[in-house]
C-alpha cells in the first residue's frame, strides 16, 4: 500500500507546463521593458537571474489522506511527508524512492521539522503532543506532553537542543530536547498560533497566529521583542525567517505572502496571484539558482514570484485540490510539494 | 541577531546582579566556559567533567576518565575539544563529538593546572608540582614533552646601574629553589606566562621554549595569571591577599628586554584582608571580580578604570572557589566549597509591554502629538493598497547575504550532537530556579 508510484510520467506529461500562466512570464518582462522605464533597475535584476523553470520529477503516493507538510532534511538526503492519517513518511531525495513510515499519534499530524544533523524528526499532532523520533529506526524518542490543545507548529532550533512549538491552545512552548521537558511556556497570542520559526543563529523565535499577528520572541529570556500587524488584520497561516534572518515572510489568509522588514516593522513586498483564504498555505524561499518566493494555492497550483520585482515568474501545475506545503531543497533545484490530494509531487529545474 | 531589538537599557546592565539558577550535579571543583559561552565545563571530585548546556542547562555530554577531583579545564578555540588535569597526575584531552578520549598524558608529579594552546589543540602547557613546567606536544602524534625553566631569567650585564641590588638579586635566585604554580598562554600563543613560588613572573617564548623576560610582581605565591579576552590587560592573583592589574605589554613589536609591564591596579580588600579564591576578567575586560577564602561567602566586581569597587555577589551558603564570567553575556557562573553546586548570576530583564503592540512605544516624558497633514483623509481601499504596493517597488531587499551586526558572536563554534539515545545520566536533574 505504501509502495510509492514510480510511473507518474503518463499523467504528469500534460499538468507540468506553465501554459496557464496568466501573463507569460516572457510577456510579464516585455511589458515591464516598456512600461515602466523608471524601474529599469527592477528589470535587469529580473533578467540577470534567469526565470525559474520547474517540471514534475517525481510523484511520491502513499499516504491516505491529505498531506500536512513535507520538508527536506538538512543535509537534503531525505524528505519527509507528514499527513491527517496520522503518519509519517520518509523518501529519499534523490530517486523519489520510500524508506518508511512513522506511526504514533493518535491524530493527524499538523508539521514536522528535522534536526540539524538529519537524524532526528520532531512532530505536532492533533492529539496534543509533539514527539520526537529516530527516523531510521521509526523509535520514539520523547513525547512531548504540555499542551491543552492540537500541536499545530514545531521547530528545531539550529543547534538541535531545543524545540518550539505552536498550538492551538494559543501558547509558544519552548522544549528542552534531550530532557524532554518544557523550559518555558509562552502567552503568546490571543488566536491559535499557526508557525514557530528559529532565526539561523537560535536567538529569536517568530510565530505568527490567527489573531492577524507576528511576534519575535527572545530564545533565551520568553521576551516579546516585537510585535507586526497588517492593516487588515486578516489570519496569519505562516511565517518564516528568511534565509540570513533579516527578513520575514509571512502568509496570510487574505490571498497575499509578505515580506518583512521587522525592524523596521514594516511590510517591504506583498506577493499576491494566488488563492489563500481558508487553509495554511506554507510559503518558502527557493535560493538554490536565483532567489524566489514560492508558494501553494487553493486552486491546486504553485506560485513563484520574483523577491525583488513581485512578479510571478512560475507557475506549476498538477495537484488535483489545495496545496498545503512546499518547500526547496537545501542545495539543489528541486521543491518538493504537498496537499489534501494526498499526493507529494517533486519538482525539478529543467 | 536579536541585538538590535533588544533593549538597550537591559543591554547595558554590565554585571550581573541575581541569583537564577542553581545547578547540582556532582561536587563541582572547577568550571570553564567555551568561548562562545554556550557550555560550561564543569570538572567534578570524583574525576568525572560534565559539559552543561547554558540555553537548557541540562548536561550535554558526562566524560569519565579521571579516579581523583579535576584540578583544571581548557577549551580549544573551536569548542570542539577539552582538555581536564586531574590529582591522578594525568591530563585527557576529550573530543566532544562523540566524548572519546583525543589523548592521555601522564605526568611523573601533581598537576596544578594544564592550559590548551589558543590555536593549536595539539599542543598544551602543564604547571607540575616539584617539577619543572612542561609544554606537551603531540601535533605529530607522538606525545613530547618539553621541560621549561622556572628560575628566573638573569639580568644582562650591562643593567648595572645598581651592582649591589643587582648582586643580591643574583644570590637571591641562586639560593631560591622555585616552581612553577601557574602557565598560561598569550591571546596569541606566541608565549607562556608563568607565575612562581617566589613570585616572579616568566615569559617563556613557546618557539624556542627558552625564557625571555622575568619580572618579580611580588614575594608570595602567583596562585593565578588570567588574560582578558582581548589579551590587552592580565591579572595576577597571589597569596598576599592582592589582586594585580596590568596592562600587557606590545608582544609583537617590542624586544621583550623593553617591555614595560605597568601596574594598573592593586586590588584588595582593605578591611578584612581577604584572600581571593579565583579571579576573572568580565566578557569585555571592564571589570574584574574575585571570589573570597573562607567565611565571606562572596564575589567581588570591581570596575577597571578607576579601580572601584561596584558589587558584591553573595552566594547562598558556601564559600566559593572557582568564579567564570560568560564570554558574550552577562552572566557569572561559580563553584560552591561544601557541596560543589554551581551557582549562576544574572541580569534579569523586565518584559517591555510596548513590544507587544506595534503602535506603542516607551517614552520617558510626555510628547505632543503633532497630526499629520493627511491623517483623518479618507481614502478608498483600492488606492490605499496600490500605494502602499507602488511604495514597496522602491524597496531593495536582499534575503539572502548574511550580514554581521556589531557585537555578535560570529565565530564558527562547535555544536555538541544531542544524544538521545543513550541511557539516561545517572545523576539528580532537579535544577531550581
Amino acid at each position: 500500500m505504501d509502495k510509492m508510484d514510480m510511473d507518474g510520467s503518463a499523467d504528469s506529461s500534460g499538468d507540468t507546463t506553465d501554459s496557464e500562466l496568466p501573463s507569460h512570464p516572457g510577456d510579464a518582462l516585455r511589458h515591464r521593458y516598456v512600461s515602466t522605464s523608471a524601474n529599469a533597475r527592477a528589470v535587469a535584476t529580473t533578467e540577470r537571474t534567469s526565470l525559474p523553470k520547474y517540471v514534475l520529477h517525481f510523484i511520491l503516493e502513499g499516504h491516505k489522506a491529505g498531506v500536512t507538510n513535507v520538508k527536506f532534511s538538512a543535509d537534503g538526503q531525505w524528505i519527509a511527508t507528514s499527513s491527517a492519517d496520522k503518519t509519517i513518511k520518509i523518501w529519499h531525495a534523490d530517486d523519489g524512492e520510500y524508506e518508511t513510515t512513522i506511526e504514533g499519534h493518535g491524530r493527524g499530524i499538523n508539521d514536522i521539522a528535522w534536526s540539524p544533523d538529519s537524524k532526528v524528526l520532531a512532530s505536532a499532532s492533533d492529539d496534543k503532543t509533539v514527539r520526537i523520533w529516530n527516523v531510521m529506526s521509526g523509535r520514539i524518542l520523547r513525547t512531548l506532553r504540555g499542551h491543552t490543545n492540537y500541536a499545530y507548529s514545531v521547530d528545531f532550533n539550529p543547534k538541535g537542543n531545543l524545540i518550539a512549538s505552536g498550538s492551538f491552545d494559543e501558547s509558544i512552548k519552548i522544549w528542552d530536547v534531550k530532557k524532554g521537558v518544557c523550559l518555558r511556556t509562552l502567552p503568546a497570542h490571543s488566536d491559535p498560533v499557526s508557525a514557530v520559526h528559529f532565526t539561523r543563529d537560535g536567538t529569536m523565535i517568530v510565530s505568527c497566529s490567527h489573531d492577524g499577528q507576528i511576534r519575535l520572541w527572545d530564545t533565551s529570556t520568553g521576551q516579546c521583542l516585537k510585535t507586526l500587524i497588517e492593516d487588515n488584520n486578516s489570519p496569519v497561516s505562516c511565517v518564516r525567517f528568511s534565509p540570513n534572518g533579516k527578513y520575514l515572510l509571512s502568509g496570510a489568509l487574505d490571498s497575499a505572502v509578505r515580506l518583512w522588514d521587522y525592524l523596521k516593522g514594516r511590510c517591504v513586498k506583498t506577493y499576491q496571484g494566488h488563492k489563500n483564504e481558508k487553509f495554511i498555505c506554507v510559503s518558502t524561499f527557493s535560493t538554490t539558482r536565483g532567489v524566489w518566493v514560492v508558494s501553494g494555492s487553493e486552486d491546486g497550483r504553485i506560485f513563484f514570484w520574483d523577491v525583488q520585482t513581485k512578479d510571478v515568474v512560475q507557475i506549476l501545475d498538477g495537484h488535483r485540490d489545495v496545496v498545503l506545503a512546499v518547500d526547496a531543497h537545501p542545495t539543489e533545484n528541486l521543491l518538493a510539494s504537498a496537499g489534501l490530494d494526498g499526493v507529494v509531487r517533486i519538482w525539478m529545474e529543467r | 541577531m536579536n541585538l538590535l531589538l533588544l533593549d538597550p537599557f537591559a543591554l547595558s546592565q554590565e554585571y550581573p546582579e541575581n541569583l537564577t539558577h542553581t545547578l547540582n550535579y556532582g561536587h563541582s571543583t572547577c568550571i570553564k566556559f567555551n568561548r562562545k559561552g554556550d557550555y560550561l565545563a564543569s570538572g567534578l571530585i570524583d574525576g568525572t567533567v560534565i559539559v552543561f548546556d547554558f540555553e537548557t542547562y541540562g548536561i550535554a555530554r558526562v566524560l569519565r576518565g579521571h579516579t581523583r577531583p579535576v584540578q583544571s579545564l581548557s577549551w580549544s578555540r573551536d569548542g570542539r575539544y577539552l582538555l581536564s588535569s586531574s590529582r591522578d597526575w594525568k591530563c585527557i584531552l576529550w573530543d566532544l563529538k562523540d566524548g572519546s578520549r583525543e589523548k592521555t598524558v601522564r605526568f611523573e608529579s601533581a598537576i596544578w593546572g594544564a592550559e590548551l594552546h589558543p590555536f593549536n589543540h595539539q599542543i598544551f602547557i602543564a604547571a607540575l608540582l616539584d617539577d619543572a613546567p612542561t609544554l606537551v606536544d603531540f601535533s605529530d602524534g607522538t606525545i613530547r614533552k618539553h621541560l621549561l625553566s622556572s628560575t628566573p631569567l638573569q639580568k644582562d650585564d650591562e643593567d648595572d646601574e645598581d651592582e649591589e641590588d643587582a648582586d643580591a638579586d643574583r644570590r637571591e635566585r641562586k639560593h631560591d629553589k622555585q616552581s612553577t604554580l601557574v602557565a598560561t598562554f598569550t591571546r596569541s600563543g606566541q608565549y607562556i606566562f608563568a607565575g612562581t613560588s617566589k613570585g616572579w613572573l616568566n615569559v617563556i617564548d613557546s618557539e624556542i621554549l627558552q625564557t625571555v623576560r622575568s619580572e618579580k610582581l611580588t614575594t608570595s605565591n602567583i596562585k593565578h595569571i588570567c588574560f582578558s579576552i582581548s589579551g590587552k590587560q592580565f591579572l595576577v592573583n597571589s597569596s598576599d591577599r592582592t589582586i594585580r592589574l596590568y596592562n600587557t605589554p606590545d608582544l609583537t613589536y617590542v624586544d621583550p628586554v623593553d617591555w614595560d609591564i605597568d601596574i594598573v591596579h592593586r586590588f584588595q580588600d582593605v578591611v578584612n584582608r581577604l584572600q581571593w579564591n579565583s579571579v576573572a576578567f568580565s566578557s569585555n575586560g571592564d571589570y574584574v571580580m574575585a571570589s573570597t577564602y573562607q567565611d565571606a561567602h562572596d564575589i567581588y566586581i570591581w570596575e577597571t578604570t578607576v579601580g572601584s569597587l561596584v558589587k558584591i555577589l553573595e552566594a547562598p551558603r558556601e564559600e566559593i572557589v572557582d568564579v567564570q564570567w560568560d564570554p558574550n553575556r552577562t552572566l557569572v557562573a561559580a563553584t560552591g566549597l561544601d557541596n560543589g553546586t554551581i551557582y549562576v548570576w544574572a541580569t534579569v530583564t523586565p518584559q517591555r509591554w510596548s513590544a507587544l503592540a506595534p503602535d506603542f512605544v516607551e517614552v520617558e516624558e510626555n510628547v505632543e502629538y503633532e497630526e499629520r497633514e493627511d491623517e483623518f483623509d479618507i481614502i478608498p481601499d483600492e488606492i490605499a493598497n496600490k500605494r502602499k504596493l507602488d511604495q514597496e517597488d522602491d524597496d531593495e531587499v536582499d534575503v539572502v547575504t548574511i550580514e554581521r551586526v556589531r557585537g555578535e558572536f560570529s565565530e564558527e563554534s562547535f555544536v555538541i550532537p544531542v544524544l538521545l539515545e543513550e541511557d539516561d545520566e545517572t545523576f539528580d536533574s532537579s535544577d531550581s530556579d
